[in-house]
């Protein structure tokens, strides 16, 4: 029986994968390994015939076909060599195997806390070990004259048009994740709560269940740290929607433009025509 | 690989097309910015055999066979199309453009020479009445062109694409002179940036087109809405260096005669074999030592010629006086251009 896979494999998960030397591709299992590599890497181009190792391949080309193997199909830069004798996992020089190790580790890592910042979830493994687990809330303890004391407050405050946010510690983290203690002072409360503040009607498909952000005119008042929620809110809303519409291909397109280099880019002249223009050639050409 | 050797004799300017013979597999036509046509056996003599060398005035944008493997059509900076007799070197002036011709095309079905060029016009030339010519006014410059047995497309300027019947072609090559000619279908590249080739399927079903932003569109001719349905562009031609994606224009396009998969050449050095109807890389090749500029097929589909040389680049003032400058001949063994099988 193979082991169940999670969805989302942790990182001793992944680094126990088996992966491909020459083409960097990691593979459910051994054997799969093995075949795809003889299919990709090992498979010889005038016959078909599928060897198991590079050096294989190799004596195959001159034996038999009288050619001989100058670098392995498909690989990557820098792995092309036929130095390297390489079945499956076998063979893989240790310091290709760290190379890789770190890479699959940092790609975890970053994985996690974009997913965290999507989800708005803790990162894995922030909440168990204890070192971090100042932001639990404390149990609030308070009679019933406090709560009505607060609740005043909160009344007077909405007339006016003020929200008092409480101070965040974890600003990817949701405000107030459903399950978890009403507010005290009563600073942002879930939506479908009577009587809401006014709304800046921008967002007309806004998501039931999550808090209100403050109107335009509170900032001025608020204290600092709602500007940081109202930050954390908007992204929320913004994902939630982001999951049904425009948000992620709005956000692949800004990662294109920060990462793209073309090497030529007009739109009007042609590199033929910029060529025949350059002092080399444009003696030649008639005008 | 021994299967893959590179022609001893090359241009000293870059390269502008590769062109093999439909006839004889081994028959090369090379155009070269250096003002000359080449003409080699490929395989006379290990690294193939210069047979002749045709001077011309101006660097030669394309080149092209003819009726028969002596007789070739090229064209380039000078603005005239001509006709070589590649036994005598004699060379005959077709028609004169009024700005640099970029491509050249022979259709042997319908006897037919037909030139684009840069001053926005194409020029036809019926072969049995080789004096004169029709003269098609286009909406832009022309950047590439292809023929199919029976269409003709053309790649211009502002991502416009024009398809004309080549039927219709050697009808108005018969009047001798300006005409007005309605393209069978008037298109928009389905890209978003200059197209930079185009190709015809050998089966006269549609065309692969490139653009400079690293990406090939194939499309369908039947205008019935399921097979336009049909087209999908994919990018390629593409290198991550330190996490900056850095895309390379597709320089050049050809279709394989026998299978129906094209290649694809790239300013990465690089050249790929797809397989346009099952949506798949078949292979693509060890990086070459410069930009990829010009492909081929032989007509049997043996061979596979590629064109390497620098090309022109942003930010570069000057072609690289010292990058490679080479032709390679890749001999394919009988299943590397197959596509999948059904």
């Amino acid at each position: 029986m193979t082991k169940k896979r999670k969805r989302y494999p942790d990182l001793q998960q992944k680094l126990e994968r088996p992966w491909c030397y020459y083409c960097e591709r990691d593979f459910d299992d051994l054997k799969i390994l093995i075949s795809h590599q003889k299919a990709k890497h090992f498979k010889c181009d005038r016959c078909g015939r599928r060897l198991n190792t590079a050096g294989g391949l190799q004596v195959h080309m001159t034996q038999v076909h009288k050619e001989n193997l100058q670098f392995v199909e498909n690989s990557v830069a820098g792995r092309q060599g036929l130095e390297v004798e390489i079945f499956g996992m076998e063979g893989v020089p240790p310091e290709v195997l760290d190379e890789h190790n770190q890479l699959v580790t940092h790609q975890h890592f970053e994985e996690e806390a974009q997913r965290a910042k999507i989800t708005g979830n803790p990162v894995r493994g922030l909440l168990t070990n204890g070192a971090s687990g100042s932001h639990k809330r404390e149990r609030v303890k308070e009679e019933l004259e406090e709560i009505m004391v607060h609740v005043d407050q909160w009344r007077e405050d909405r007339m006016n048009g003020v929200i008092i946010a409480p101070p965040v510690q974890h600003i990817v983290a949701p405000p107030f994740a459903a399950g978890q203690p009403f507010p005290p002072n009563g600073a942002a409360f879930p939506a479908h709560f009577g009587g809401q503040p006014p709304m800046n009607g921008a967002r007309p498909g806004s998501v039931p269940a999550l808090p209100q952000r403050p109107s335009y005119g509170a900032p001025a008042q608020a204290p600092p740290g709602a500007t940081a929620i109202s930050a954390s809110v908007d992204e929320l809303i913004s994902h939630v929607q982001g999951a049904t519409t425009e948000a992620p291909t709005e956000k692949k397109s800004k990662k294109d433009k920060h990462n793209v280099r073309m090497v030529f880019n007009d739109d009007r002249i042609s590199p033929e025509e910029k060529m025949a223009a350059l002092p080399k050639y444009v003696e030649f050409s008639r005008s | 690989m021994s299967s893959q050797f590179e022609l001893a004799q090359n241009p000293t300017d870059p390269i502008s097309a590769v062109k093999f013979s439909p006839n004889t597999p081994t028959r090369l036509l090379v155009s070269s910015w250096d003002k000359n046509v080449y003409l080699y056996d490929t395989h006379a003599e290990p690294g193939g055999k210069l047979l002749q060398k045709y001077e011309h005035r101006a660097p030669v944008l394309d080149v092209c066979f003819g009726r028969d493997d002596n007789e070739a059509f090229s064209c380039g900076l000078d603005w005239d199309v001509r006709r070589i007799d590649l036994t005598t070197g004699e060379q005959t002036v077709l028609s004169t453009h009024t700005a640099g011709v970029r491509n050249v095309v022979f259709s042997i079905p319908h006897n037919l020479v037909v030139s684009s060029s840069w001053d926005s016009t194409l020029h036809v030339h019926d072969l049995s009445n080789s004096t004169k010519h029709s003269t098609i006014k286009l909406p832009s410059k022309a950047f590439s062109m292809s023929a199919s047995p029976t269409k003709l497309v053309v790649a211009m300027a502002s991502r416009a694409v024009n398809i004309y019947e080549l039927e219709t072609l050697a009808t108005a090559a018969q009047k001798a002179s300006e005409v007005d000619v309605k393209p069978w279908q008037q298109r928009e590249s389905s890209m978003k940036y200059m197209t930079r080739a185009v190709a015809c399927m050998p089966n006269d079903a549609g065309y692969a087109s490139s653009s400079i932003e690293g990406r090939v569109a194939v499309e369908w001719f039947d205008p019935s809405e399921e097979s336009q349905s049909r087209k999908y562009a994919f990018k390629c031609h593409r290198q991550n260096i330190d996490g900056q994606d850095v895309v390379y224009p597709v320089h050049a396009l050809t279709f394989h005669p026998v299978h129906g998969t094209f290649a694809s050449g790239g300013g990465d050095g690089v050249a790929a074999l797809w397989d346009g109807v099952h949506k798949r890389r078949i292979r693509q090749y060890q990086r070459f030592p410069s930009s990829v500029q010009a492909l081929a097929f032989s007509g049997d589909g043996k061979y596979f010629a590629i064109g390497v040389s620098p090309g022109y680049e942003d930010g570069i003032d000057d072609v690289p006086e010292d990058g490679a400058i080479k032709v390679f001949i890749r001999e394919l063994s009988s299943t590397e251009a197959l596509g999948k099988k059904k």
